[in-house]
């Protein structure tokens, strides 16, 4: 459905994306995860027929999102970051109006608009301006607008930012709804439980780059299916933590002042690790030992926490 | 493009302030210039006449006589002072002017030769002189011209044909007295009304009236009031299409299978119908309720008004393709708006100016606005008269349509 061919963008002298390459069948519910800054809007954009790639190839559908725009923008609904939506006009005439733009009839646009409002629990709502909505049901209209035309891919950017637990929940049953009805959702994110739980495959972005990819049980493995010791350092000492990093190859990333060591066996491992801290003189502040999730995963595979 | 402009309309109309500011505030600002230009105070001069000192060096019955005459007009109270002590108040600034009739002036008239008169101003207070010398020359033509004319030809048929019958002659005379009145010569002259059943020499001077009267200074409160609010509307319009990126509503709109420029021109037309509709509503609070009387064509005003429409949606999105934010076109545009109405006519009538900054005024969207108006309100012009200012509407709206087309294609996805 959605195929991307080391797509590159750079703004200035900032790379944004770097060579990213990517499918993603029909259907599928695919997550991208990355820090801020990782290129992930860029990407997004670059989907939704906005930003031109430098270098590399889109196909939405088939059709090249540079050379045939206007077809891929059909089957495109775009769920921005930015609650985009005119705080003057009532929920049903927020969603009636962005309908027409896609030539939907204007009967055709209030009906679609209605069942939409209704889906996301805002019929009662229907008549009311948007600007004395709260954030979570401006959220909710936001993600609306983006299916009013019925599209076959939703591309969805921080659609939940700022949004309370309550409304959250019912955003994610509805994207559960919408994948099982066929749709492609492209879902970008730096919140971990929201990918664990919607997406069906994961993509973790970095520095504009694709640094893995797959289900979560394939990114686990792919991150050695091991689990992570954590410490962090009271005082930190470069040289004698980069000593520690040779010491034990590649199985330790350092960020700051924390290491991270990823292991297959924590018992063996464990001992040996803290002796050599102290007999280097690191005062260990704290040590904890993790299960591969995401945030393991990303931390494994990028030595940062996915929210630095 | 008639979508966006539609949603534009339905939320300008939620907004009961800026339906306020758009068509109350022009009202008052033309019913306050109205009052300022005179023009709902038609007898306003009584009470403010151009005083200044009249020096009589002639003093001949004819001398005499236009000196009166000019004194029991409503606009001018002459003050006899001599030459010499005139000249220095002048200089002084004591006084705005000094006209002077030189020795000679009487035989003139009867002889049919040029009339030594003089208007001594002065010069720091060029605009209050350009008035009196305004009302002076129109009112010196009325009193002497008509009789002073028929000498001069009177003097010439004699020269050319000096073996006449003195019958013929005096037919000749008499057939000249005839036609030349002071109706000939006034008949464009905007004192016309000011003069209308006054009686000089032995000449009968007849009223000047047009079939309607023209009311100059409530068309230039009208057409100077309007153009410029009319372009700080569309200019509040223009930056709100930066409102749209920076609230995330334009990237959304360019998510849409749609031309971006749609865009652009769906905004420049709810800019259009807006300010059509502000400048009827002006000019009908103008024409009902402050009692403008229309003597043109009404085709051609609502032809006026549409291009001036044009040329102001132009301004709005132009000023709004040539800056970086909502704050900067917003402030840009003050200073624009501002500096065109200066110039333009807008807030001082253009007549009031020096003829460099007439000639500055020709860039200006006020500049061509308001002389069609004067054209079409008060002239009875025809299409030819008003096609220039309507083509340069025209054509200064297109250049900046043009422009913002091209910058807007050029940088608006910098929205992404």
């Amino acid at each position: 459905m959605i195929e991307i061919r080391g797509i590159k963008k750079a703004f200035g002298k900032t790379e944004a994306v770097r060579g990213v390459t990517l499918t993603v069948s029909k259907g599928e519910f695919f997550g991208l995860l990355g820090p801020n800054g990782a290129g992930k809007t860029t990407t997004i954009n670059i989907l939704s027929t906005l930003l031109k790639p430098d270098a590399g190839t889109v196909r939405i559908g088939g059709y090249d999102v540079q050379r045939e725009a206007a077809q891929c923008k059909q089957l495109i609904g775009v769920v921005p970051q930015e609650l985009a939506l005119y705080d003057d006009l009532s929920a049903m005439e927020n969603l009636i109006f962005w309908g027409r733009l896609y030539n939907i009839k204007r009967a055709d646009a209030a009906e679609r608009s209605l069942e939409m409002l209704r889906l996301f629990e805002l019929d009662h709502r229907r008549n009311s301006l948007l600007k004395t909505f709260s954030g979570g049901m401006k959220r909710r209209v936001n993600i609306a607008a983006a299916m009013i035309h019925r599209p076959e891919i939703l591309l969805m950017d921080e659609p939940t930012v700022g949004v309370d637990p309550q409304s959250r929940h019912q955003i994610y049953q509805i994207l559960a709804q919408f994948s099982a009805q066929g749709i492609t959702i492209i879902y970008t994110t730096h919140q971990m439980d929201e990918v664990e739980k919607l997406c069906s495959r994961i993509g973790i972005i970095d520095h504009g780059k694709l640094i893995a990819c797959g289900t979560l049980d394939e990114l686990r493995a792919f991150s050695g299916d091991s689990q992570l010791i954590v410490v962090t350092f009271e005082n930190i000492q470069p040289d004698k933590l980069e000593m520690l990093k040779k010491k034990f190859s590649q199985s330790v990333k350092i960020a700051d002042d924390r290491l991270s060591f990823k292991t297959e066996n924590v018992a063996a491992d464990l001992p040996p690790l803290i002796s050599r801290c102290t007999e280097l003189g690191l005062i260990i502040r704290h040590v904890a030992i993790e299960r591969a999730n995401l945030e393991t995963i990303f931390l494994s595979l990028t030595g940062r926490k996915l929210r630095e | 493009m008639i979508k966006i402009a539609l949603k534009d309309i339905r939320i300008f109309l939620r907004d009961i302030k800026g339906l306020l500011l758009t068509f109350l505030l022009p009202i008052v600002l033309i019913t306050l210039f109205g009052l300022a230009f005179g023009g709902l105070a038609r007898n306003s001069a009584k009470d403010r006449p151009a005083n200044i000192y009249v020096a009589d060096l002639d003093s001949s019955a004819a001398s005499i006589q236009t000196i009166q005459k000019l004194d029991s007009l409503d606009e001018i109270a002459l003050t006899p002072i001599s030459l010499a002590v005139g000249k220095e108040n002048v200089m002084n600034g004591n006084k705005l002017a000094m006209l002077v009739f030189y020795q000679g002036f009487g035989d003139s008239i009867e002889s049919g030769g040029t009339e030594p008169v003089e208007l001594f101003y002065d010069d720091a207070r060029e605009l209050e002189a350009n008035l009196i010398q305004y009302a002076l020359i129109s009112n010196l033509m009325e009193i002497m011209g008509s009789q002073s004319i028929r000498k001069k030809i009177m003097k010439s048929v004699n020269q050319r044909f000096p073996d006449i019958d003195s019958s013929i002659m005096a037919n000749i005379e008499d057939e000249i007295a005839l036609q030349f009145t002071p109706v000939s010569n006034k008949e464009d002259t905007l004192a016309a009304a000011t003069t209308i059943g006054s009686q000089i020499g032995s000449l009968k001077v007849s009223p000047l009236a047009r079939k309607k009267s023209i009311d100059w200074a409530l068309i230039q409160s009208f057409a100077g009031t309007a153009v410029m609010m009319l372009l700080f509307g569309v200019a509040a319009i223009g930056s709100s299409l930066l409102g749209e990126r920076d609230e995330g509503t334009l990237k959304r709109l360019l998510y849409a299978p749609m031309n971006p420029l749609q865009i652009l021109f769906g905004k420049m037309l709810y800019s259009m119908l807006l300010a059509t509709i502000q400048l009827i509503v002006m000019l009908a609070f103008t024409v009902w309720v402050l009692g403008l009387e229309i003597n043109g064509n009404l085709f051609y005003v609502f032809l006026l008004i549409i291009t001036t429409a044009y040329a102001c949606a132009s301004f709005g999105v132009f000023i709004a393709s040539i800056s970086g934010s909502r704050k900067q076109a917003e402030s840009l545009a003050t200073i624009v708006i501002l500096i065109m109405s200066a110039i333009g006519g807008s807030m001082i009538p253009l007549f009031f100016m020096p003829a460099f900054m007439r000639k500055m005024a020709v860039v200006t969207i006020n500049y061509w606005s308001i002389q069609g108006f004067f054209d079409t309100l008060g002239r009875n012009a025809g299409f030819m008269d008003i096609a220039l200012s309507i083509a340069m509407l025209l054509l200064i709206g297109t250049a900046m349509t043009v422009v913002s087309a091209f910058l807007f294609r050029k940088h608006i996805y910098k929205v992404a």
